[in-house]
Parts: C-alpha cells; sequence; structure tokens
C-alpha cells in the first residue's frame, strides 16, 4: 500500500468511526445520512468501476469480473438509496444483510489468502467478529433501539480494522 | 534476471566477445549494479537520484502513483528492467490510455534496443554494462510493462509448466502462486511466490512481471499462461529458448561495443562465436534451480583462466565519494551515472516522442508549463 492509498484508507476509516459513534449517539435521526452516504459511496464505486472497465479493462482477461462488480455496485448503490423512505426496521434488516455479506466475504478471502500462504489472520478475525454482530442483532431484532446500538459498534469495529489496515505495514514482490 | 546472469553470464560473455579480465568485470559489475542503483543507496553515495536505475521494495512501497509518480516509475523501469519493443505497435482496440501502456510492453529486437546498443558505442565498457543488462531483459521480461498496470501485467491462475516428453512434445503441469513474501520459490513443488491480484490499475503490485513472480528470471522454465493483454490466447514463455538469444545476442553486440562489428543490427546473434561452448551454455541454462551463479562462475573462470570476485555493490563507493569533484565522472561510478542518464533521457525522449504520455509531458507541452 502507498503512502497516498494509506491515507485514503485512513480518512475512510476515520469518518466510519464518526458515523459509527453518531448512530451510537443519536440513533434514528442518524439514519438518513447513513442512507446517503453508503448509496452515494457504493455509486460512485460502480460508476467508477464501469468507467474503468470500458475504458481501460474490456479487453483484459478476467476484465469482465469488473464489468459484473461495477454493475453490482451500481445497483445495490441505487437501492440503498431508494431505503430513504421505507420504516426504519427493514433499513435494519438491510443493513444486518449486508453486514452478513460482507462478513462473509471477508471470511472468503480469509480462507483464499491462507491456501496462497498471504496474511488471513487479520481478515478471519475480522469475519468473525462482523459474523457475531450479525447474530447478536437478529437475536435483538425486536428491539430497534439495542440493535441500532450494536450495529453502531459493529460500524465502529469496521472502522478501526479499516485504520489498523492502513496502519501495517505490507510487503511487495520485488522484481529486477 | 538475477545476479547469475547480470554478473556471471554477462562476464562470459564479455570473455567471449573479446574483453579482457579486468573489462569483462568492470562490463559485468555494472551490469549488476543496475539491480541495486536506487535512490537510497545513491543518497549514501552522494550521486545524483536521477541515475537511480532501480527502485528498493520500500522505496516502490512509499511510492506516488499519481501521475508524477507513474511518470518516474515508467523512466526508471521502462529504460533500465522492462525496454518497451515497439512504442508504435499498432493495436486495433482501446482508448488512447490503454495504448499508451500496450506499446510500452517489453520484448526483444525493438528498435530501442538498437538505440540502447549505439548509444554505449564508443564509451566506457561500464556504458556497455548497463546496455548488457537492458538488452538481457528484453528477453526475460518480454511481455510485461514497466509501468503499473492491472490491464498490461495482471495474469490470472491460468499458468502450466512445459515438460518435454519422448514423443517431442510437452507435458503440461500446473504451477501455483505463495503470495507470501518470506516463502522462497520450490521449483520441485512448482510453487511460487507472486505478488497478490490488486484491482487498482496503479497499483504497484501491477508493476512488471510482479504477478507472475520470478518466473521469467529462471533460465530452465518453460511454461504457458494468459497475460492479461493477449485477448485469451496462450502466450508459450520458453526461457532456455530466451536465455541462449539472450547470451547469444550479448556476445554480438558486446562484439559490436569493441568495433569488431561494423554496426548492430537487431535479431542478429554470435552464433559461431558461442558455437564451442553452446552444450556448456544449454546445460548451465535448462538445470533446474533458481540461482545459477556457481555454473556460470566456474565457466567464466575456465574461459579467462581467471577468478571472478563476488559482486560487491560497495566497491567502488569510497573511490567515488573521496574523488574530487572534477574526476568524479572519471570514476566507476562516475561512469556508470553518466551511462546511466544517458540511457534513461534516450528512452525517455523516444517515450516522449511516440505521443506516449506515460513518459511524462511532451515538449512543447513542458515548455508552456515553465
Amino acid at each position: 500500500m502507498t503512502i497516498w492509498q494509506r491515507i485514503n484508507q485512513l480518512a475512510i476509516g476515520i469518518v466510519m468511526l464518526l458515523l459509527g459513534v453518531l448512530l451510537f449517539l443519536y440513533d434514528a435521526d442518524t439514519y438518513p445520512v447513513i442512507i446517503v452516504l453508503y448509496s452515494l459511496a457504493l455509486q460512485l464505486t460502480g460508476y467508477r468501476l464501469l468507467w474503468y472497465y470500458f475504458t481501460m479493462a474490456r479487453h483484459m482477461v478476467g476484465g469482465r469480473s469488473i464489468l459484473f462488480r461495477g454493475a453490482l455496485f451500481l445497483d445495490f448503490g441505487l437501492f440503498t438509496g431508494s431505503l430513504l423512505t421505507v420504516p426504519q426496521f427493514y433499513v435494519l434488516i438491510y443493513l444486518t444483510g449486508t453486514l452478513a455479506f460482507s462478513a462473509i466475504v471477508d471470511l472468503l478471502r480469509a480462507r483464499e489468502a491462507r491456501g496462497i500462504q498471504a496474511s488471513w489472520k487479520l481478515k478471519t478475525f475480522q469475519g468473525a467478529v462482523k459474523l457475531l454482530t450479525v447474530l447478536i442483532c437478529l437475536i435483538y431484532l425486536h428491539s430497534e433501539a439495542l440493535v441500532v446500538d450494536i450495529f453502531s459498534v459493529g460500524f465502529v469495529f469496521s472502522a478501526l480494522m479499516r485504520i489498523v489496515n492502513a496502519c501495517r505495514r505490507t510487503r511487495v514482490i520485488t522484481i529486477s | 534476471m538475477q545476479e547469475d546472469f547480470h554478473y556471471y553470464a554477462t562476464y562470459c560473455a564479455a570473455i567471449l566477445a573479446g574483453y579482457d579480465h579486468a573489462e569483462s568485470l568492470l562490463i559485468c559489475h555494472a551490469a549488476q549494479l543496475v539491480d541495486h542503483c536506487s535512490r537510497t543507496w545513491l543518497k549514501t553515495v552522494g550521486g545524483p537520484s536521477d541515475a537511480a536505475t532501480t527502485q528498493l521494495q520500500l522505496e516502490l512501497m512509499e511510492a506516488r502513483t499519481d501521475r508524477p509518480g507513474l511518470i518516474d516509475i515508467t523512466r526508471i523501469w521502462s529504460s533500465f528492467h522492462f525496454l518497451p519493443r515497439d512504442l508504435y505497435a499498432e493495436i486495433a482496440r482501446g482508448t488512447r490510455n490503454y495504448k499508451d501502456r500496450y506499446r510500452l510492453i517489453c520484448g526483444p529486437n525493438g528498435k530501442l534496443l538498437a538505440d540502447t546498443v549505439n548509444l554505449a558505442r564508443d564509451r566506457s565498457p561500464v556504458a556497455a554494462g548497463i546496455a548488457m543488462h537492458v538488452l538481457a531483459d528484453t528477453w526475460a521480461h518480454t511481455y510485461f510493462a514497466g509501468t503499473p498496470s492491472l490491464v498490461i501485467n495482471n495474469t490470472n491462475s491460468h499458468f502450466y509448466e512445459l515438460f518435454p516428453t519422448e514423443d517431442g512434445g510437452f507435458e503440461r503441469k500446473h504451477i501455483s502462486f505463495s503470495h507470501n513474501p518470506t516463502a522462497a520459490d520450490d521449483p520441485e513443488k512448482r510453487l511460487y511466490v507472486g505478488s497478490v491480484y490488486q484491482s487498482s490499475e496503479y497499483s504497484i503490485m501491477n508493476l512488471g512481471h510482479g504477478r507472475a513472480g520470478h518466473l521469467p528470471d529462471y533460465s530452465y522454465i518453460r511454461y504457458v499462461y494468459l497475460p492479461a493483454w493477449g485477448g485469451y490466447r496462450e502466450i508459450v514463455k520458453d526461457n532456455p529458448s530466451d536465455y541462449l538469444h539472450a547470451f547469444s545476442q550479448m556476445v554480438y553486440a558486446l562484439r559490436f561495443l569493441r568495433g569488431e562489428e561494423a554496426e548492430f543490427s537487431t535479431d542478429t546473434y554470435a552464433t559461431a562465436t558461442i558455437a564451442p561452448h553452446r552444450e556448456t551454455i544449454r546445460e548451465i541454462i535448462a538445470k533446474r534451480r533458481v540461482d545459477a551463479s556457481a555454473d556460470w562462475k566456474a565457466f567464466g573462470e575456465r574461459l579467462s583462466g581467471e577468478t571472478i570476485p563476488a559482486f560487491d555493490r560497495e566497491k567502488d563507493c569510497e573511490e567515488y565519494r573521496h574523488a574530487d569533484p572534477g574526476s568524479k565522472k572519471d570514476t566507476f561510478l562516475g561512469q556508470f551515472f553518466d551511462a546511466a542518464l544517458r540511457q534513461k533521457s534516450m528512452v525517455t525522449t523516444r517515450i516522449l516522442e511516440s505521443g506516449n504520455r506515460l513518459g511524462g509531458l511532451p515538449p512543447r507541452k513542458r515548455r508552456m508549463s515553465s
């Protein structure tokens, strides 16, 4: 990771941390902000990937996965934006679902990383904690306020992990 | 390529081309120094930072990948390790950004190779050494570009080593990659270390042959894979053949630099000169191990009857540090820095002239912005 990528990751981590704290302190009032930011982030990623595919990766071996990822991110982004008008209970279910999805991705990535002798322990830990957060959210789904608090703790955890990752030393394979 | 080829094999090539032991040592020392002359090292020596011919792992990790940073990386790696084969390569597909990257793909026998060898003509053996590093790498690093680019340098898991069979064909065996930088390559298990997939176009992990690990650096291996730019067509990389060509072309180029050939033509080799040693060279190249230094060293010592000292990066530093400002240019390192700057300037100019923006701003725009 270059110094600029570290700064980028740190900035995202700090914004997530602040949002997590705001969600914990102000509960429901923070919903629209989170939904809008989440939707924007997903849409921007989608547009960026699609732009990259059509301008650069169209002829690349394996480039089609970038197209699919771009379409998926854009789709999720638009869907998330549409949740502004639905009852908060459903928003919570949706956010819990995305957290579960993220946990599964982390665990699968950790499994893949272990197979190729790359760093996997931190990713496994991250996936396991996210999964635990999802389970607790599901158990207390009837208590909306409690779920918001649990979710905000999970959000803060994700932010901290991002900051830790940005500060970790990474190694590259040198070529000569 | 590694020390075995850039240092010991280059020494052998210089001896076969007619250089004496001392000159051959200068040539191979300069050729190997190209892999060590980073900005960090230049600071300790007191050399010009622009003369950097490589970037250390730490430097790469901290390197900026904005436009000026990418230009700096491209100038270093394209000039010394991934000399572009054809800066005007015709390609019907892709945007201008894509074509800029595609045209930096390294390969042997390009026009830039002739320019590189001609640039070293009538100069010191040190300049010849740098040219030999660049020449040898055009064979090893074929199909990769000296700029961070996912769409050019990425590879997938489709890697198969080719083993000759009795019926004249080849048997395929899958090659696996580990992404643990502390692990060692294991040729017996066909397990090699490569960089992790990074989806960012400009990630340092996508520079050169990082994704294919050190496979291009090993002379014994033949393999097929799918380069990102290849339109799903398998590419066969026959390192034993390529390394033999590289060695033979080095001998020919060094003969030209000594004045024994009237001109340097691409795709020409010193086949007759190496003929008596062809089997020995083939054996060294084909032997299955990650470092062939010992065999090349023994071969070189048989050729010259002299002992080849181990490469020592610090050997000439004191001489450069203590030289008067006016006589620094006459020291080994002074000559090395001068030749490196000339090479980098020549390649950068050619890239700029071709209209490729990865080498920097075109001269007209530079004047306007200054």
